[in-house]
């Protein structure tokens, strides 16, 4: 326990700006409460998927004594923080930049005429829309068990996707803004839409790559060439996440416990690889979250990985 | 309250400290805060990447048992003098004061100074160098890992050409500053945030939309090393790299 205890707080120190500023209704339930809210924080923040498991069991732990403080009422404001991390109104400043920057991404593959840039604007607004309608659908359901601790342990877990789609990108696949791009690009447009966006995944996915082998460079200590290496197997061998968002980190992690042994054993030495593989291990439990929230590769660019073939996977990028 | 949770209070503490103030006051508030954070607590913090680091040497120097030994005694005296010069570096960080001439503010630069120095009197120059050019191939690694990243958020938000993305690569890459990416974590998507870069490095290179949209974006400023791998505590690393590896015991010394 007090180990486990060690790792929340280490993780508080870099990122737990968000968990620090949860706010509880403290009138009735007392400091236990606030403790279980945190836990239930800690395990739904981003930055800490992969630490489900523990955290389940922490609150495994708590919830009973926070059951025996009696009836509690959880503050309505909680909902916000759990969806928007307490700002909403960030929240809609990002959806706004992010469509401006959509379009603004879609005027540089050709001249967009003024129609055409409408309907794009259009098609987004009406993203955003669906985005809050689904935000208030489960403020109200909130509003109706926010007394039942129970209930609201099992409500955290249904905001999960929420949560995400909060911190994501919702113009991406399956979005009427990206259905709508499809639709109202000429084909030369298309086509040039297809290189620029292609060009900027690439970009992209070498930054959350050489992040990550960086990452595993503070604990595993590799020589350049071995970093350099590394760097290559998985840019070569690897696809992008259908969507790039906050848990780009745990796709690339993903993808390389995937890379058939050989290859990393030639690399690593031996105290490396068993370092590497402690790491591995504490995302085991992540593909299931990462499939049900459409986060892994597209089938399609995982076979083309390695092949180099820019036809085919512009092609992908056109389609998607 | 354990020592780092101790050392997380206070920084959190200067963090929240005030408006600024005049520079003697700054100075004064600074040799306080210096004052309180001893020398064993950065020592503490220094520790685990220690270890890790030389885990590292041993291997790219293939040192013998009793130089390793030699150099654990030589590194405790060099951490003993540098802990004291990180503290100043630490609370400047905090306060937003600190300058490269301050020391580095990278906990991973302080210790490879240190085995660098330790290092120093024992080794054959051709080693020595061969160790100063790998740490400084990591470092330009590391770099680059960060300005992209750091380009990528600037992507995100700014929607940049290809020719773009390459100049700001560049510009940042060439006036780097080491207290941009102390934590990569925290220029990971997910924190829409950017490190506190002068606008004369970026603003060059963009629209006059794009600049608008970069002027109203939030500044974060870094004021701690990441100490975990993805999340798992740095000190479980440091323990398997104390772990003495077996092929060592039978390794004879090297003749000098």
């Amino acid at each position: 326990m007090n180990h486990r205890r060690k790792i929340h707080d280490a993780r508080l120190d870099d990122d737990g700006v968000a968990r620090e500023e949860f706010r509880w209704n403290r009138s009735a339930s007392g400091r236990r409460l606030i403790r279980v809210g945190c836990l239930a924080l800690f395990i739904l923040s981003g930055a800490v998927a992969a630490e489900e498991q523990d955290g389940d069991d922490l609150v495994e732990e708590a919830l009973p004594q926070a059951r025996e403080v009696g009836q509690v009422v959880i503050d309505e404001q909680n909902f916000d923080q759990w969806v928007y991390r307490g700002d909403a109104e960030a929240t809609r400043r990002r959806f706004e930049a992010l469509l401006r920057s959509r379009v603004d991404a879609a005027a540089q593959a050709g001249n967009l005429t003024e129609g055409q840039k409408e309907k794009l604007e259009l098609a987004g607004r009406g993203d955003m829309r669906r985005f809050h309608e689904r935000v208030e659908v489960l403020r109200l359901r909130f509003k109706s068990i926010r007394h039942d601790i129970n209930a609201v342990q099992a409500f955290l877990q249904e905001i999960q996707p929420l949560q995400l789609a909060a911190n994501g990108d919702p113009f991406g696949q399956g979005s009427l803004y990206a259905r709508t791009l499809r639709r109202t690009l000429t084909a030369d447009q298309a086509a040039e839409y297809a290189r620029l966006d292609l060009e900027r995944r690439r970009f992209r996915y070498q930054a959350r790559i050489e992040s990550v082998v960086a990452m595993l460079d503070n604990g595993l200590a590799f020589r350049d060439e071995q970093r350099q290496t590394i760097v290559t197997l998985l840019l070569e061998n690897t696809s992008p996440p259908r969507q790039f968002g906050q848990y780009d980190q745990y796709v690339v992690l993903y993808q390389l416990q995937r890379i058939p042994d050989g290859k990393l054993e030639k690399i690593l030495d031996p105290d490396q690889r068993q370092l590497l593989q402690r790491v591995m291990d504490r995302f085991q439990g992540i593909e299931p979250f990462l499939q049900q929230n459409g986060l892994l590769p597209d089938p399609a660019d995982e076979e083309q990985a390695g092949t180099g073939d820019p036809r085919a996977a512009a092609e992908n990028a056109r389609k998607r | 309250m354990n020592r780092p949770a101790g050392l997380a209070c206070l920084i959190l503490c200067l963090a929240l400290a005030g408006p600024p103030m005049p520079l003697c006051a700054q100075d004064e508030k600074a040799d306080q805060a210096v004052e309180k954070l001893s020398g064993r607590e950065i020592q503490q913090q220094l520790r685990p990447l220690l270890a890790i680091e030389r885990r590292f040497l041993r291997k790219l120097l293939d040192l013998t048992p009793e130089e390793e030994a030699e150099l654990l005694k030589q590194e405790e005296q060099h951490l003993q003098d540098v802990s004291q010069k990180h503290a100043v570096a630490f609370v400047k960080l905090q306060q937003g004061t600190w300058r490269p001439e301050d020391g580095p503010a990278d906990a991973r630069q302080i210790v490879q100074k240190v085995l660098a120095a330790a290092l120093a009197s024992r080794l054959p120059e051709d080693q020595l160098t061969s160790y100063r050019e790998e740490i400084s191939r990591r470092a330009a690694g590391r770099r680059n890992a960060a300005a992209r990243s750091i380009v990528v958020t600037l992507d995100e938000n700014l929607v940049l050409t290809a020719a773009q993305r390459e100049q700001l690569m560049e510009s940042l890459t060439t006036n780097w500053n080491e207290a941009w990416a102390l934590s990569l974590q925290m220029i990971q998507p997910g924190n829409e945030q950017f490190p506190e870069i002068p606008n004369d490095l970026i603003v060059p290179f963009l629209t006059d939309a794009q600049r608008k949209v970069w002027s109203s974006v939030p500044k974060i400023r870094m004021v701690n090393t990441e100490l975990h791998v993805l999340g798992l505590p740095l000190q479980d690393f440091a323990n398997e790299a104390e772990a003495v590896m077996p092929e060592r015991d039978a390794k004879p010394a090297r003749a000098k």
